[in-house]
C-alpha cells in the first residue's frame, strides 16, 4: 500500500528539516513530497541539501494550488492514500498509520486527525470559530465533525483523483462539508498537535476573520449551487 | 446640462480605449465593447428625446435617474463578467503552474518514490 504525505511549504526554512525527519522516524514507509509554494527563503536548498523530495513551483499558488499539486503528482503515481500534514511541525507522523489503519477498517474516504474526537475544545475565540464550522457542516449535513479546521487529513484514493481534478476543491471545511453531502464517508480520529515550533502563523485576525466569512458563507449557501464532481 | 457631462464623459473613455488599444493594453474585441458604449452615449446625447420617452414611459421622476439607472446595470454586468474571466484566468494559470511544476519533477526522473 502506497501512502504520500503532502508537505505544503511556503517559507518554512526553520521547520522543514524536523518535519520531514519526524515522518522518516516515525511513519517509515510513508513517502513525503514537498510543495515548496514559491518559497523566498531558503526552504528548497534546505530540502535539496538532505535530498527531501520536493516540487517547486515557480509561483506562488496559495495552499489550495500547493496543495492540489501534490495531489496531481499522487494521482500520477498511483498512491493509494494522500495525507495533508504541516510543514510547520503541529502535525505528529505517528499518526498518520493509524489513520491509514482506520481508513482501511471502516471504508473511509477522508479521515480528519481531530484534536477534539475524545477532548473538549478549549474556550478561546478561535475555538469559538470552529465550533461556528461545526455547527454549520452540521446543521448542512446532519454530520457532527469535532475538528473541521484541524489541518491534518488523510484522503483515499478516490479522493486523491477528485482533488487532482476538481474545481475549486480546497483542502478547507467547506469541500469537507460537500464531501459529505455528496455521500461520501468522512470520519475523524484523535490525534495531538504541537503548537508551532517555530516561524509565524498564516493566520493573523484580520485573517481569521475573512476565512470565517468566507468558509462560513460557502458551506451555508454556495456549496449548495455546485454540480457534483465526476 | 448633464448631457455636457456626458459628452466629456464619452470624449473622455473614447480617449483612454484609444491610448489603451495604441499601447496594447486592450484587446480589439473587448474595444469593440467600448466603442458601442460610447456610441449609445453619444446617440442620448444629441438625441434626448430617446431618454424623455423611455423614461416617461416608464414612470421614472427624472430623465437622469433613468440615465444613471441603465449606465449602473451596464456597469454591474461587465463587473460580474469580469469576476467570471479572472476566476477563469487563476484557474489556467495555476493549472499551468501546476503542470510547469510537475513537469520539472518527471524530468529529473525521481525513482525515490518508492524509498
Amino acid at each position: 500500500m502506497k501512502v504520500l504525505a503532502i508537505v505544503p511549504a511556503y517559507n518554512e526554512e526553520d521547520n522543514i528539516v524536523s518535519t520531514i525527519e519526524d515522518l522518516q522516524r516515525n511513519a517509515p514507509g510513508v513517502d513525503h513530497i514537498i510543495i515548496n509554494d514559491g518559497s523566498s527563503d531558503a526552504t528548497e536548498a534546505i530540502c535539496r541539501a538532505h535530498g527531501f523530495n520536493i516540487i517547486t513551483l515557480p509561483m506562488n499558488l496559495g495552499l489550495a494550488g500547493g496543495f492540489q499539486t501534490g495531489m496531481k503528482y499522487a494521482f500520477q503515481r498511483g498512491y493509494d492514500y494522500a495525507v495533508q500534514f504541516d510543514a510547520d511541525g503541529q502535525h505528529s507522523a505517528a499518526y498518520i498509520m493509524p489513520m491509514v489503519e482506520q481508513a482501511e477498517r471502516d471504508g473511509s474516504d477522508i479521515i480528519i486527525g481531530s484534536r477534539f474526537c475524545a477532548q473538549k475544545k478549549p474556550v478561546s475565540a478561535r475555538m469559538a470559530g470552529s465550533a461556528l464550522i461545526t455547527a454549520m457542516i452540521r446543521l448542512t449535513t446532519g454530520q457532527k465533525v469535532q475538528d473541521p479546521t484541524s489541518g491534518m487529513r488523510l484522503f483515499d484514493r478516490d479522493m486523491i483523483r477528485q482533488f487532482a481534478h476538481n474545481y475549486d476543491f480546497s483542502p478547507e471545511p467547506d469541500t469537507m462539508a460537500l464531501c459529505i453531502r455528496n455521500g461520501y464517508r468522512v470520519s475523524e480520529m484523535q490525534v495531538e498537535m504541537r503548537d508551532r515550533v517555530a516561524g509565524e502563523s498564516y493566520l493573523n485576525f484580520t485573517k481569521s476573520v475573512a476565512y470565517m466569512l468566507r468558509v462560513c458563507i460557502s458551506i451555508m449557501f454556495v456549496q449548495w449551487f455546485r454540480k457534483k464532481g465526476n | 446640462m448633464y448631457w455636457t457631462f456626458l459628452i466629456a464623459g464619452v470624449i473622455f473613455a473614447l480617449t483612454y480605449v484609444v491610448v489603451k488599444i495604441r499601447h496594447h493594453q486592450l484587446a480589439t474585441a473587448d474595444a469593440v465593447f467600448w466603442f458601442l458604449f460610447a456610441l449609445i452615449l453619444i446617440v442620448i446625447a444629441i438625441f434626448p428625446q430617446i431618454v424623455f420617452f423611455f423614461s416617461n414611459l416608464l414612470g421614472f421622476e427624472s430623465p437622469a435617474n433613468f440615465v444613471f439607472l441603465c449606465l449602473l446595470v451596464v456597469v454591474i454586468y461587465r463587473q460580474l463578467s469580469a469576476s467570471v474571466e479572472n476566476a477563469r484566468l487563476r484557474t489556467k494559470l495555476t493549472q499551468l503552474t501546476q503542470s510547469v511544476a510537475l513537469s520539472q519533477v518527471s524530468d529529473e526522473g525521481q525513482g525515490d518514490a518508492s524509498r
